[in-house]
């Protein structure tokens, strides 16, 4: 990435591009990095995000968080805030996988607790939790009750017996997002989806058992806030909406792309932007079928999570409530949601596309659950398999400097066929083992591609976020056991 | 003749097919074997299931973004791998297409796994004609992480 007239650096870890640098920029693009991260950055963000600045409705800014690497049509990483009534809504501006995300659970046991039944514990929850290509989930749906799914979300898991109360508090939209409606749902994608509730998926899916360090609290009253204490043993996991959130995101694509110009006059840069206005018949079904593959993935999470309990309670001899298995939030990545800012000192409705990106609500907002109000939102962020993970806390200045949002995670350097070049899933397992952490995976070839070295550093992004201050540490986790999809 | 080469993007981590044929069928069979190739050794697969598909479509383009995702569906679906397939097809006003794709139950212990395909990006080129009347085609293919 060269740095010069047109990428100018106007914070501590904030770039802005101008409205001049592309004909149709509506706003300028401002990128969330360090210099390290800027100047490692594919080229193709700037295209994509400068491309996503064009488009109608935008808000302030077309924006990058530090992780940010070239996707389909926006940049992962990409957030655009887009005025209700006169914006549009796009598919690209919020992933294939849609609310793909990460939920992280506390646990009241200590390292030195897990640590002689790490391998059993793995090993269990490698059978337990299915991951990989091809595998199912233990409920057998009807498509008749996948419909109940994704309009329920975690709502239907706990009415089904697979979730706790305060599960729902403690999941972004209460684990249900309304509105969702599954009429505006494929047969295709109801196929796709029926299957794959309860199962992890593949390539950066993952869950891994953590631990807390003292030297790695950076901020011990939130650290005690969210429940979280020196040698603490928790659990995170990552994924999404599986085949299901990619049939929706396809099937509409092409829907917009068949009425985009001819109906609503809209011209756009790039096809993978395709779009509709967001109060249009076509973005109004779309919100809604996008609703579903919110609340199907809630209700995947929600059902490994329950797998989770029930693989600790099998290993340590005792309920999940005695070992203390209680979430400690649940947030999602790819997404668009209606939500309120001050826009010119007056309050708006706004649609915020977070792709690859994290809402990172600051203290005192009505959408965190009442124990968190005082604090912010938990940002939970994952690295690579070798390096550890992050819980940050949302702030202020995200809400009014990025609509509420920072980064999701690290990011790839290294395409999966270098790093299965590289490195060799087998060595690659024994090298982990002999630092502490144990791992299954699906495959070698899909462990190899997961190598540290192939994600951009972790503790670097997160220090974007800190330094641009739309995100503050309070812990870096650990691994000392990981599930690899 | 069909043939198949598959690269990766670096940064996004989708996978770029480039696939030829000297007819459409050829070119189909070629993109539907190069997009099972993504996820497993192709080779390893045995046709044991023959799935049948018929599809219609008012542009070749579309015709064959429908094919793969038909078989995208039916792997998912059925937990299926497909190692080989049949196409024919008519031209007109809608195009149609009648295939079979042969494969068996995904079995880790035998199949090697690479990748989970999830989606197929848009072609702005198409399918193109080039040289020697040989028909060709770049797809690119989001893994499910995406």
């Amino acid at each position: 990435m060269l740095l010069g007239d047109q990428i100018k650096q106007v914070g501590r870890a904030i770039w802005e591009i101008d409205r001049s640098y592309k004909a149709g920029m509506r706003v300028p693009a401002r990128i969330y990095a360090t210099e390290k991260l800027i100047r490692e950055m594919d080229e193709t963000v700037i295209e994509q995000v400068t491309n996503v600045a064009t488009l109608p409705g935008l808000l302030r800014y077309a924006y990058c968080m530090p992780d940010g690497h070239s996707g389909y049509g926006f940049p992962i990483g990409g957030v655009a805030a887009m005025d209700a009534d006169e914006g549009v809504i796009s598919p690209g501006g919020i992933g294939f996988d849609i609310n793909c995300g990460m939920r992280l659970v506390r646990t009241n046991l200590s390292e030195a607790e897990v640590a002689p039944k790490i391998k059993a514990l793995v090993d269990l929850l490698y059978e337990r939790v299915p991951a990989g290509v091809g595998t199912k989930g233990f409920l057998k749906l009807t498509p008749k009750a996948f419909k109940e799914v994704i309009a329920g979300g975690a709502r239907w898991c706990l009415a089904q017996g697979y979730a706790w109360p305060e599960d729902l508090e403690l999941t972004e939209e209460e684990g249900c997002i309304p509105g969702a409606d599954p009429e505006k749902i494929s047969t295709k994608a109801i196929d796709r989806g029926l299957s794959q509730i309860g199962t992890l998926g593949s390539g950066n899916h993952y869950l891994e058992i953590q631990v807390v360090r003292e030297e790695n609290i950076f901020d011990r009253k939130l650290a005690d806030a969210f429940g979280l204490f020196p040698g603490q043993v928790v659990v995170m996991f990552h994924c999404g909406s599986r085949g299901f959130g990619h049939q929706v995101a396809t099937d509409y694509l092409q829907r917009f792309l068949d009425v985009m110009e001819p109906k609503y006059g809209i011209k756009i840069l790039d096809r993978e932007l395709a779009c509709a206005p967001f109060r249009s018949p076509e973005g109004r079904d779309y919100f809604a079928a996008m609703k579903c593959g919110l609340n199907m993935s809630f209700a995947n999470r929600q059902m490994i999570l329950h797998r989770i309990r029930e693989c600790f309670e099998r290993t340590f001899g005792k309920k999940a409530e005695a070992l203390g298995l209680r979430m400690i939030y649940d947030v999602a990545h790819n997404t668009a949601k209606l939500e309120r800012y001050s826009i010119g000192g007056k309050p708006r409705e706004v649609l915020v596309h977070r792709k690859g990106a994290t809402r990172a609500f600051g203290p005192g907002e009505d959408a965190l659950p009442p124990r968190y109000r005082p604090y912010g939102q938990p940002v939970i962020i994952g690295g690579s398999m070798e390096t550890g993970s992050y819980l940050l806390v949302g702030t202020e200045r995200a809400m009014t400097e990025t609509f509420g949002s920072t980064a999701h995670g690290s990011g790839r350097t290294m395409s999966r066929t270098q790093a299965r070049k590289t490195f060799r899933g087998n060595q690659l397992k024994k090298e982990m083992a002999a630092r502490g952490i144990y791992v299954r995976s699906a495959s070698y070839a899909g462990l190899a591609e997961e190598a540290g070295p192939s994600y951009k550093e972790i503790d670097e992004v997160i220090g974007a976020c800190d330094l641009a201050g739309i995100s503050r540490r309070v812990v870096k986790f650990t691994p000392i056991g990981n599930v690899k999809g | 003749m069909e043939t198949f080469r598959i690269l990766e993007k670096v940064e996004s981590g989708d996978l770029m097919l480039m696939a030829r044929g000297d007819s459409l069928e050829a070119l189909f069979r070629a993109a539907a074997r190069g997009l099972f190739e993504t996820m497993v050794d192709t080779d390893a697969v045995r046709p044991q299931v023959g799935k049948e598909v018929a599809l219609s479509a008012d542009s070749i383009d579309r015709l064959l973004d429908r094919w793969l995702l038909e078989l995208i569906r039916l792997y998912e679906a059925e937990s299926l791998m497909f190692g080989a397939f049949e196409v024919t097809m008519e031209r007109g006003a809608q195009h149609r297409l009648q295939g079979v794709a042969m494969g068996e139950l995904i079995d880790p212990t035998r199949h090697a796994i690479r990748d989970r395909i999830g989606g197929i990006r848009t072609r702005p080129a198409g399918i193109l004609r080039g040289k020697g009347g040989v028909w060709e085609v770049t797809v690119v293919f989001i893994p499910e992480r995406r």
